[in-house]
């Protein structure tokens, strides 16, 4: 255990609060990328072959930002309409929640359900190594 | 609790219930099917617990169904955890689909 002088301490604190927002940016990105790359690679698997592939190359993740609540936020999700005009976020739905036409492939929730614990995980390690690095 | 509990439970509501497919299904109908975990406890090498999670959904054409309440009161009676995640209507066809997410342990 290594014990800081006061001065070192505050200084070492003092950067940390300057660098919160981009570490917490590093993080949610990080975090962010395993529950995306989960949702990918399960809409790649429930896409029928004759797919044109307009709705995976629609799926992102926004930039991070924060809101007026000063937290940081990215969302995940589909942007823009396919070819046919009809919106991503539309095709994405019906895929996800089925209709009476349309038998259902969830694809999203099962995704989140599934790296829920390893993206906070993630998210976590970035946090620690961020502060390590400060020499906290 | 048991995935048949479930199924059990839709049919004290409507005898029109499907798992997983409900292709040709006319009317007004229920649809339901697991599809996944969500939590898991480990011990000895082992699974111990498993929560599995599936959606429920019902496709109707009648405005304020009963069965909207029917359903999840018939839920309560076998004590699942349950949450409305959708409610659509399909300009097309004229059906209310409502969706709800499920998990049993």
């Amino acid at each position: 255990m290594t014990f800081m002088a006061g001065d070192e301490f505050a200084l070492a604190l003092s950067r940390l609060a300057t660098q919160s927002g981009e570490i917490a940016k590093k993080a949610i990105y990080e975090g962010a990328k395993v529950v995306a790359d989960k949702i990918k690679s399960n809409l790649e698997g429930v896409l029928s072959p004759e797919a044109t592939g307009d709705m995976l190359a629609s799926f992102g993740v926004t930039p991070i930002e924060r809101d007026s609540d000063g937290n940081w936020n990215a969302k995940i999700g589909f942007d823009g309409y396919d070819s046919k005009g009809v919106a991503n976020q539309l095709k994405a739905r019906t895929l996800e929640s089925g209709s009476s036409q349309q038998q259902k492939k969830p694809f999203v929730r099962p995704a989140i359900n599934a790296t829920k614990k390893s993206a906070v995980e993630k998210m976590g390690q970035v946090i620690d190594e961020e502060i390590r690095r400060l020499n906290l | 609790m048991v995935l048949t509990d479930i199924r059990a439970a839709l049919l004290t509501v409507t005898s029109k219930v499907h798992h997983f497919d409900a292709t040709g299904a006319t009317g007004n109908y229920i649809v339901w099917a697991e599809d996944g975990q969500s939590e898991s406890v480990w011990a000895d090498g082992k699974m111990q617990e498993q929560a599995l999670t599936g959606t429920i959904d019902y496709f109707t054409k009648i405005e304020y169904d009963p069965n909207f309440k029917n359903i999840q009161e018939a839920l309560n009676g076998i004590g699942i955890s349950y949450s409305l995640n959708s409610i659509q209507f399909e300009p097309t066809t004229k059906y209310i689909h409502y969706e709800w997410v499920f998990e049993i342990g």
